[in-house]
């Protein structure tokens, strides 16, 4: 009880950790001397003496320390929900807009590419952010025109190569691209920089 | 044509962040690792290109399998040797495997001693495999394919001799990077411009989609005012420096269109323009600078 006593008697104020750092010090060095003092059973009844077991004055021990301490009282978490709560609103708006950044910083753009094909059955796009492959990169037609579309969501900061593919056999660069790239396979396809 | 429709908007984003965090709340909560995958957009294949091109395990650019030479900096050479070992042989089980591989099979040989040669000079053994991706998706004839592979090796050796340690590009966009370049001098880029600009890339550390995006820009600008090579280059490299977006490249080719119907002196063109990038002035401002 000695040691309590002394942790009631202690003012922690600016310097708590050192405060703190001197009571487990000086309780430590209480504690080792009474073990060094006593045997077995008498230790055991000075330990439960030093550190009561029973709840409610476990509680009021943890308060009276809390309370020297000025520490916060961790105890008692439901007079905090609104706080704790509003807490847990600013962690998630900041890791939203932390998000939001990260996706801002990808920057995607949606793009749409265009192509006028008065006779085609079908008009793909092949690229090189989709492997040359025309799978899922077939363009619709709008309305009762001669015009084929597709919306894709690309990264921007970098240049694309691309071709259509009209009727799944006749590649063709874009006519309206500001020039024309030699594939070195015979062929040329359009560049885009986004 | 193709045009942006628009930038992926904020609402959009914000939205997804916040379904974001209330699917890993849970996981949280319970002690166990978060559910989902975590990433932000996962599915749209062009915003994983590397992926969608590349779906063989571990055989494309950013599977983070391939050390390109680009991204092997010093080390020993018995590091060395394994690295081109494992490329080798990956490039060889992926050959043997793959379709676009099989096709070429009869010129295995050839196709083999190249890519070997260019692993050995540090050239990230992906361009072979995505060019020949390319290849087979366009139908190209598998001699026509050799031909091309073997004026692509040759311009990549160059490269990667020009590049060996100095630990640029990083790994998973060198691929990429040696494609563009290689385009780039097959449009009629000089490779002392390629150099150039690499040679300040390297150190610099420089974005490798972005310095990609300046040689294409470039070879757009000089097939339509071919200008000296020294022009060329400063040209590069003030793009690359430059604070103009990569989005603005295609319409500061199509001022160089503009300044040729002009008759503008390519040297001329070139002067203005780095100026006008060194200022951080829109291309406005280059427009109106050059009466365009």
């Amino acid at each position: 009880m000695g040691v309590l006593y002394t942790m009631k008697r202690v003012k922690p104020k600016r310097s708590l950790g050192i405060a703190a750092k001197s009571l487990m010090l000086r309780a430590e060095e209480r504690a080792s001397l009474l073990v060094e003092e006593t045997g077995t059973e008498e230790r055991l009844a000075l330990a439960s003496a030093l550190f009561p077991r029973d709840p409610v004055r476990a509680r009021e021990s943890a308060e009276r320390i809390i309370g020297a301490l000025g520490l916060p009282n961790a105890a008692a978490p439901r007079k905090r929900l609104p706080l704790l709560a509003a807490a847990a609103l600013v962690i998630a708006l900041a890791s939203s807009l932390i998000t939001l950044a990260v996706v801002d910083r990808a920057g995607l753009v949606e793009v749409r590419f265009v192509l006028a094909a008065a006779d085609a059955d079908s008009v793909a796009l092949v690229a090189d952010f989709n492997g040359w492959s025309p799978q899922g990169y077939v363009l619709q037609k709008v309305g009762d025109g001669d015009e084929w579309e597709i919306v894709v969501t690309l990264r921007k900061g970098r240049s694309y190569a691309y071709n259509f593919i009209i009727d799944g056999e006749r590649w063709v660069p874009d006519p309206s691209a500001p020039a024309l790239l030699d594939d070195g396979f015979g062929g040329f396809m359009s560049s885009l920089s986004l | 044509m193709a045009r942006v429709v628009r930038p992926e908007s904020y609402a959009r984003a914000l939205i997804a962040a916040l379904a974001l965090c209330i699917a890993l709340a849970p996981g949280y909560a319970q002690g166990g690792p978060a559910s989902g995958s975590g990433t932000p957009m996962p599915s749209p294949s062009p915003l994983n290109p590397d992926r969608q091109t590349n779906p063989d395990s571990g055989s494309g650019p950013g599977s983070g399998t391939s050390a390109g030479a680009g991204g092997v900096s010093g080390g020993s050479s018995a590091l060395n040797d394994s690295r081109q070992a494992a490329e080798r042989k990956q490039f060889l089980n992926w050959f043997v495997s793959s379709q676009e591989g099989l096709r070429l099979a009869a010129h295995r040989a050839d196709i083999e001693a190249l890519a070997y040669a260019s692993i050995a000079v540090g050239v990230p053994v992906d361009a072979y495999k995505l060019r020949i991706k390319e290849a087979a998706a366009k139908g190209v004839a598998p001699p026509v394919v050799l031909a091309a592979l073997r004026e692509d090796a040759r311009l990549w050796d160059e490269l990667g001799n020009a590049l060996s340690d100095k630990g640029w590009p990083p790994a998973p966009k060198a691929a990429d990077l040696y494609i563009a370049a290689a385009t780039a001098l097959r449009n009629g880029l000089a490779l002392s411009v390629v150099l150039e600009l690499f040679g300040w890339a390297a150190p610099a550390r420089a974005q490798s989609e972005r310095v990609g995006a300046v040689l294409k820009a470039l070879t757009l600008i000089v097939a339509k005012l071919p200008m000296e090579e020294r022009d060329a280059g400063r040209l590069a490299l003030e793009l690359a420096k430059a604070r103009l977006a990569v989005g603005q490249f295609d319409e500061l080719a199509a001022l160089a269109g503009a300044a040729a119907g002009r008759s503008i002196a390519p040297g001329e063109f070139a002067r203005v323009c780095v100026e006008v990038l060194r200022l951080s002035k829109p291309l406005e401002e280059l427009a109106r600078r050059l009466s365009l």
